[in-house]
This record gives C-alpha cells, sequence and structure tokens, in this order.
C-alpha cells in the first residue's frame, strides 16, 4: 500500500513547472523517494536541479502540503502513481511509464478491453461519422474507449462512446485546469459524469505547451490494448501515437478511407506496412479476442406507409446519396414538390440531409 | 427695411418651416451676417448670394444687412436657404415690389451666376410645406419632377433668381407645374439581370420568387461560382413595383441623402443597395455629424444586398438585427436625433467555408471542421435566425450550361409575384402591413390560417431541430407566401413542408457534428 503522502510529495514536484523530468529523475536518485525529497530537502538539491528550480520548489515546499491536498480535493482532482492501486496496470508495462497522473472522473480497477482511436483534428466528415459510430458500436459492448480530448476524429471518438453510454478517458497533454481546446470542457465534464476519467501527467495549471502532447501521445497508446488510426496526413503527430504504439507491443488498427483524400495516406501505408484493417467495431473485437456480449436481436423496423413518390425517393437514396439536382432529375418533379417529399422523409428520420444540399438514406 | 421670406430646414426626412427674415438699414459700413444657427453651408451663402444678385442684374445693399433665420434655436443646414435669403434681401432692400410672399415656399441653392442648383430632400420639404397649410413652392427646376406626385401643391420650377423675381413681380409667370397621377410616372424599366440568363438552379430560383413574393429575407450559402450574386441581382426584376406611399417614403429617404439623381421623378423600382464589406457601421445603419440615412434607410421597400456577408465586420452585421426586426432606425447624434424607415429585405451571399468547397461534389474542400466553424461563426445565430428563408446554391453541371433547358424568364416569374402580392394586399387591408414577412407575432395565427397538420408539422420540426421561437414564426409567414403563390387560402401541410426545408442548413453547418 502507497502512502498517500508520497503522492502528494510527487505532485509537489510535479508543479514545479522549471523542474524537467530530468530534475525530478535526480532528485529521486539522491534522495530515494518524493517523500524524502521533501522532508529533507536542503541546499545541497540547488546543485542538483539549478537556481531557478530550486527557488520554485522550496517556495511550494514552504506552503506545506496540506493545501495543495485541499485545493486538488477542491476540484476533484486525484493522484495515481506506479505502485497505487488506481494506477492502470496497462501502464506500468509500457517503456516510460509516467512518475505520477493528475486525474477527475475515475480509473477503473477491473480490466476491460480498451481501444484508443486517434486521428487527425482536420477531420471530413467520412473519419468523424466513422470514428463516432466504431466508438459507439465499441462501447456499447463494454470497451472503454481512450483518447485525447483534441478536435477533430478525438471528439467524436468520445462523443460516440457517450453516445453509446459507455466509459472513455481523455488524455490532456495539459493540465486538467487549463483544458484545451477550451470548447471541449464540456465534453470533459460529460465523460466524468458518465463514469470515465480525464487524465494529465502535468500539474492542474500547466499550459498546453507544444511539446507535451508527443510526449502525451505515448499515455493515448499506453491506456489501451489496441490503437485504431482513423484519418491521417503526412507528417501528422498522430503518427507519434502509433509509433508509441508499435514500441508498447500494442495491436494498430487502421480504417481505410477514399483513396484519393489525404487523410487516407498515413492509414493506407500502415495498412501496407502490416496494420489490422479495421472496417468496423466487429473487426476490432473478433481480432483482439473480445467476447461480445450477446447484442440484442436486430429486429427490422417497418419503414412506415410511403406514397409513391416518397417510395422512390427513399429508393432512390438507399443506393447513393444524391444532391437535389440529381433527385430532381431522377424523380421528374418540379422542386417544390421535391422539397415536400424531402421534408416529410426527413421528419420520419428515414433521410438525412447533408451540406451541399446532399441527402441520404439513414441507416436503419 | 424688412423683409420675410418662406422655407424649410430638414431633419432627417422630417422638414420644419423657417422664416427668414431680412433686416436693411443704411449704415456708413458695409455688413452682412446670417443669424440663427446656420452650419457651414448656410454661412457660406452669404457669399454665394451676393454674387448671385449682383450677376441677376441687383445689388447687394450697401449698409447693413442682417438675416436672420427662424426659429433661431433651429440648426440649419444644407443649400436650400439661398435662394429666399436672396429674395429676401432684394425685397428689404427695395429693389423689387412683390405683394406677398408669406404663402409661397421658396426652395434652392444659388450659383454664383444666378442660375439655381437642385437641393437635397425636396420631396420632403414640399410634402411638410403641404402639411404646413402652403400650397405654392417656387424650387429649382432639377426638384420639379421628384415631387409632380405630391397632389394639392402649386410647384413652380424656376432655372434662376431672375426667373423667380420676374415671377414673383408679375412682370413674367412661371407656368405652374402640371400634376402627374402616380401610375404616370411608372415606366417600364430594363433590369441589367434576367432570370432567364440563370440556368438550372431550380431551388434558388424557387427561394428567389418566394422572397420576392413575400418580402423574405435570403441567404445563399455556395461554392465559388455558383452564381449566388447573379441570382440575386435578378431580384429587383422579381420585385413588383412600389405602391405610391412606399414611393414616397423611399424617395424622400434618398432625396434626403442626397443619392437621387437630380432631374429625376420619383423612385417607382424597389431600391438594391449592394454596400461593399469595407462599409463602415455608420454607412450602413446610418449616422455622421447630422445624422444621414444609411444603407439599411436606403433600401427601405427595397433589398439591402450583402455580398459574401462574412466578411463584413461582426459589429456592422449585428447591427443590423435591430433594423431587421423593428423596420426602423433611429439615430442619435449630439446634433441630430432622427428616425428613418428601414423595412428592407436583407438578401445575403456567402460560402460554406474559407475555401469554398465544403459539401462540394466536384472539389475538395481542404478546410479542417475547426475552420469551418470559425468561418461560419462570423454570421452569429440570432443573425440567422432572422433569416427566413436559407438556401444552398451548388454548381451548375456543365451540360446544363452547353444545352439550357428552357428557362423562365424574371417576367413570367414577377408576374406570380404581383399576383401573390395582390392576395397579400388583401389580408393586411386597412393596417400597417405590406407584405408576409412583416406579419407581427400578434396578428400572425389569425392572419396566417394554418391547418392543424401544418401546424402539426411544424411543431415536430421545431423539436427535431430544436428550432428558436422566432425561427417557428418566420417559417409560418414563409409558409403563408408558398400558399399565396398557389392561390391557397389556407396553409396546407405541403406549403409548410417546403417552408421547412429552406431552415434547414442551421443545422447542418451551424450546429454540432453529431446533433
Amino acid at each position: 500500500m502507497l502512502d498517500p503522502r508520497e503522492l502528494l510529495c510527487q505532485a509537489w514536484l510535479s508543479c514545479a513547472d522549471s523542474l524537467g523530468t530530468k530534475g525530478r529523475a535526480l532528485l529521486k536518485e539522491t534522495y530515494g523517494t518524493a517523500q524524502a525529497a521533501f522532508d529533507h530537502f536542503s541546499p545541497k538539491a540547488r546543485e542538483l536541479v539549478g537556481d531557478k528550480a530550486y527557488d520554485e520548489l522550496s517556495r511550494l515546499r514552504s506552503l506545506g502540503l496540506e493545501p495543495l491536498a485541499q485545493s486538488l480535493e477542491k476540484s476533484g482532482i486525484k493522484l495515481t502513481m506506479p505502485g497505487e492501486e488506481h494506477f492502470p496496470s496497462l501502464l506500468t508495462q509500457i517503456p516510460d511509464p509516467p512518475e505520477l497522473l493528475f486525474y477527475q472522473g475515475s480509473l477503473q480497477v477491473k480490466e476491460t478491453l480498451a481501444i484508443a482511436i486517434v486521428g487527425s483534428r482536420r477531420e471530413t466528415r467520412y473519419g468523424r461519422e466513422q470514428a463516432y459510430q466504431i466508438a459507439r458500436e465499441l462501447a456499447a459492448q463494454g470497451v472503454t474507449i481512450i483518447s485525447g480530448l483534441a478536435r477533430g476524429i478525438d471528439t467524436a471518438a468520445h462523443l460516440g462512446a457517450l453516445d453509446a453510454k459507455g466509459r472513455t478517458i481523455g488524455i490532456l497533454g495539459s493540465g486538467l485546469k487549463r483544458m484545451y481546446p477550451v470548447e471541449n470542457q464540456a465534453l470533459a465534464d460529460r465523460i466524468i459524469k458518465q463514469g470515465g476519467a480525464v487524465v494529465s501527467e502535468y500539474a492542474p495549471k500547466s499550459e498546453p505547451l507544444a511539446y507535451h502532447f508527443p510526449f502525451r501521445n505515448r499515455l493515448v497508446s499506453g491506456f489501451a490494448n489496441g490503437l485504431l488510426l482513423v484519418e491521417a496526413r503526412e507528417k501528422s503527430g498522430t503518427l507519434i501515437t502509433v509509433g508509441h504504439s508499435l514500441l508498447q507491443g500494442r495491436e494498430v488498427f487502421a480504417l481505410p478511407g477514399p483513396v484519393d483524400a489525404p487523410g487516407s495516406a498515413v492509414p493506407h501505408r500502415m495498412l501496407r506496412e502490416g496494420a489490422r484493417i479495421c472496417t468496423c467495431a466487429r473487426d476490432i473485437l473478433e481480432d483482439m479476442g473480445y467476447h461480445t456480449q450477446a447484442a440484442p436481436e436486430q429486429t427490422e423496423i417497418p419503414l412506415p406507409d410511403l406514397t409513391n413518390d416518397q417510395r422512390r425517393l427513399y429508393d432512390a437514396l438507399c443506393h447513393e446519396q444524391s444532391s437535389f439536382h440529381q433527385l430532381m432529375q431522377a424523380l421528374d418533379v418540379p422542386a417544390q414538390q421535391l422539397n415536400v417529399l424531402l421534408t416529410t422523409l426527413e421528419m420520419d428520420g428515414l433521410i438525412q440531409a447533408l451540406p451541399g444540399k446532399m441527402f441520404r438514406a439513414v441507416k436503419r | 427695411m424688412l423683409a420675410r421670406t418662406k422655407c424649410f430646414a430638414l431633419n432627417g426626412i422630417q422638414g420644419q418651416p423657417v422664416t427668414v427674415e431680412a433686416y436693411v438699414a443704411s449704415a456708413s459700413q458695409f455688413t452682412f451676417n446670417i443669424v440663427g444657427l446656420p452650419d457651414a453651408a448656410v454661412k457660406e451663402s452669404r457669399d454665394r448670394v451676393g454674387a448671385a444678385l449682383k450677376n441677376s442684374g441687383f445689388v447687394m445693399p450697401v449698409g447693413q444687412t442682417v438675416v436672420n433665420l427662424s426659429p433661431a434655436d433651429l440648426r440649419k443646414e444644407g443649400t436650400a436657404f439661398d435662394l429666399p435669403i436672396a429674395l429676401a434681401i432684394i425685397v428689404a432692400s427695395r429693389q423689387l415690389l412683390v405683394p406677398a410672399l408669406d404663402d409661397i415656399v421658396l426652395i434652392g441653392e444659388l450659383a454664383l451666376d444666378g442660375q439655381l442648383q437642385p437641393v437635397n430632400g425636396a420631396l420632403s420639404i414640399v410634402i411638410a410645406a403641404h402639411e404646413q397649410g402652403f400650397r405654392k413652392v417656387i424650387l429649382p427646376r432639377d426638384n420639379a419632377r421628384e415631387v409632380e406626385v405630391v397632389s394639392g401643391m402649386e410647384v413652380y420650377p424656376a432655372s434662376s433668381l431672375l426667373e423667380v423675381a420676374q415671377h414673383l413681380s408679375g412682370q413674367n409667370l412661371i407656368p405652374a407645374q402640371e400634376q402627374k397621377t402616380y401610375a404616370e410616372c411608372l415606366v417600364s424599366t430594363v433590369f441589367d439581370m434576367d432570370l432567364s440568363q440563370v440556368r438550372g438552379q431550380q431551388l434558388p430560383r424557387r427561394a428567389l420568387e418566394i422572397a420576392a413574393a413575400g418580402g423574405h429575407n435570403l441567404l445563399l450559402i455556395g461554392v465559388p461560382g455558383s452564381g449566388k450574386t447573379m441570382m440575386a441581382r435578378c431580384l429587383p426584376g422579381l420585385l413588383p413595383e412600389m405602391s405610391q406611399e412606399e414611393a414616397f417614403e423611399t424617395t424622400r429617404i434618398h432625396s434626403a441623402a442626397g443619392v437621387l439623381k437630380p432631374g429625376t421623378g420619383l423612385m417607382t423600382q424597389r431600391p438594391f443597395r449592394t454596400p461593399h464589406h469595407s462599409a463602415s457601421l455608420a454607412s450602413l445603419i446610418g449616422g455622421g455629424m447630422n445624422a444621414r440615412p444609411g444603407e439599411v434607410s436606403l433600401a427601405h421597400n427595397g433589398v439591402l444586398f450583402l455580398d459574401e456577408m462574412p466578411e463584413y465586420p461582426r459589429t456592422v452585421l449585428e447591427s443590423l438585427r435591430q433594423p431587421l426586426e423593428d423596420g426602423v432606425i433611429t439615430i442619435s447624434r449630439v446634433k441630430a436625433h432622427t428616425q428613418y424607415l428601414s423595412r428592407m429585405m436583407l438578401v445575403a451571399s456567402m460560402n460554406p467555408c474559407p475555401c469554398g468547397y465544403f459539401g462540394s461534389q466536384t472539389r475538395h474542400c481542404r478546410c479542417g471542421s475547426h475552420d469551418i466553424k470559425r468561418y461560419l461563426d462570423k454570421v452569429s445565430g440570432p443573425l440567422l435566425d432572422r433569416i427566413d428563408l436559407q438556401v444552398e446554391v451548388d454548381v451548375v453541371p456543365v451540360e446544363d450550361i452547353v444545352n439550357p433547358e428552357e428557362t423562365e424568364s424574371s417576367a413570367q416569374v414577377r408576374a406570380r409575384v404581383i399576383m401573390a402580392r395582390a392576395m397579400q394586399a388583401e389580408r393586411f387591408m386597412g393596417s400597417e402591413i405590406r407584405c408576409n414577412a412583416q406579419m407581427g407575432g400578434k396578428d400572425m395565427e389569425s392572419l396566417a390560417r394554418v391547418t392543424p397538420q401544418a401546424l402539426t408539422l411544424l411543431q415536430s420540426a421545431v423539436k427535431k431541430y430544436g428550432l428558436s421561437m422566432r425561427a417557428y414564426t418566420r417559417l409560418i409567414k414563409v409558409a403563408r407566401t408558398i400558399a399565396d403563390l398557389a392561390y391557397e387560402e389556407t396553409v396546407e401541410l405541403p406549403a409548410m413542408a417546403e417552408a421547412i426545408q429552406f431552415r434547414m442548413i442551421d443545422g447542418k453547418y451551424w450546429g454540432e457534428p453529431h446533433a
């Protein structure tokens, strides 16, 4: 059982911005534990960590551990580190495990399958919808979805898991109180509310610095048993996550995309180099040897009564998504009549309007 | 000796009577002063009047001359006071014997050679003069046609100070201008854009027709080169001519702003204003030192077209919200405080994203979802909410350009628009409302006559798409116009269904990706 005081002392070390990973390692090497470093902190440490870090550490030390513990508790921030009961066991297996994690929500003790879904921040509708759908189906099967709470694919993956009432974990490259991007704060709150967690290895008030993110990416893959790559352009930061995944011995899946889209470049290359193909959630579940909970029998929902024209329109859209112009030609009806047909089918939830006056049938 | 002439000062488009008093006395030194809160242009009339008098065969009195513009606490601006000042001086210095000047309104700017130049706001002055009980007015010839429809006024168009003097003294009478009816002013206009030039685009065509028929605000959103601007420019050709009342309102604003071409008559065609996106807040809304009307008022009874709407500064766009809702704008400045009507159709065009190709079927969009969001967010939700018809425009397939189908011309569509407007005129008889878009919340339920089925559909749409109360009422108005175009007494389900189709882009572009 780990002393809670050790956690707080470790947090004390993390809160000093000017102290880097190396400095922390040196201190722990010298003193043995973070607690020992706190208790026996002396000017001799100045030589180890330099003036700036030393001054900052001693200032923070003079405040004491109690206020630190209180402020963390007030924000609902909890701590864990290797050896502590909530520390994810998957993370202990990675080459570069975090010394300390700040988190809000709950890190489950019980192990389930966890899949990381990562991809471009400049996603396309295709990628967004697939990430959402796959995350949703996986979460419905009890899989935990891991992602980085960034814009684009990350957001879609978290949302998919949440909409399936599932569990998802977001890993930040900034402090928990410095949400980046800010518009995802509501998403983070939802994640916590639904039994997931938002995690960061940086002190709560750390800025989202550019170099945090590539380092953070090792945790995104480390938290999961497998990684799904959805859309990434060449030189994307997502490649770093894939690299970590391979180093950590995690399974890598890639979602194929249109061959002419820039976002398909990296997933397709990964597929050629041996990544597993993922076309639906079942692909991942089967390849990971996960026993799916018996899915409720899909009963065919009967179509509501449709008029002849509505039927023709619906059939046309089941075949292929089409523009208003194409539909006018295919059905040979005037614009005003087509408008009426489209609205009625849309209101019945049979079809969906897309940007560019495109329409498609809703999957049933 | 003392002499008085009558004229009017303008505050916005409201005319206020001003008496010009001239007092001429013998004195050893020459002095000439104008008092009574004149602005720079009025003060300068001192020099213009002096020169014009000499060049018209009169002389400037050698002694002391004082001109007072009464009421003395009212600010006076503009050049319309030249003529009444000159005449007051001529009469006061006994260079001309005239019976009575009290019942004649004089307006006009003087050139140095004594010719009369047109002034701004002539129509407003003549209307105000008529309201004040005046029945005769002498004004510059170039302003004459502007007021030819005002009934009950004897208008004497003059071209020089000498002509006015001779007319007043009875030596050489100017014939009064023949009064015209409004119908005689209506001339057939050739528009530079016609719908027959637009290929394909059935959906935007339909939106233009509905917008024109009901006076609805319209947003065209689409890829570059899809013809958004061209279609918007077809609107003047689809709109009916203004009624006499509307023509008066609009002409008065244009005349006061000085944008009416000299020598032209009453405006009969609806204005189509296209301010550039570098336009300032004051030029769009109105303002400046003397609270001049802005583009929203110049577009009164017509169209305000904002091309590439997200390029306009946010503050400028947001300032449109109040005039769009109220149809009137109050401008307050230190020196002036005035109201202008601003009941216009807002027509805007925009691209769906920074690169322009979001949602296009022919080209890839290069923008990330965040870039798109940031671009679209330049148009705020409240403003978007006030746009009744939102229509997506895509490029016309090449086959359709090469082998065009027979397309309707503006005149054909306009005929239907006029019929629909006739139905509205009957509906709104005896009220302030002129078209469906102007219906207010309280009288709408009774006026629109929506069937229960249509209302049920509307309510489920509101629920499904999370529409606002304002969107709800605006949908009823659009559906009412669609029914008018089909000569239907009540708003049936199909009309409502079509209206909803023109409201769907909020969620697709502005909504959450997964909503």
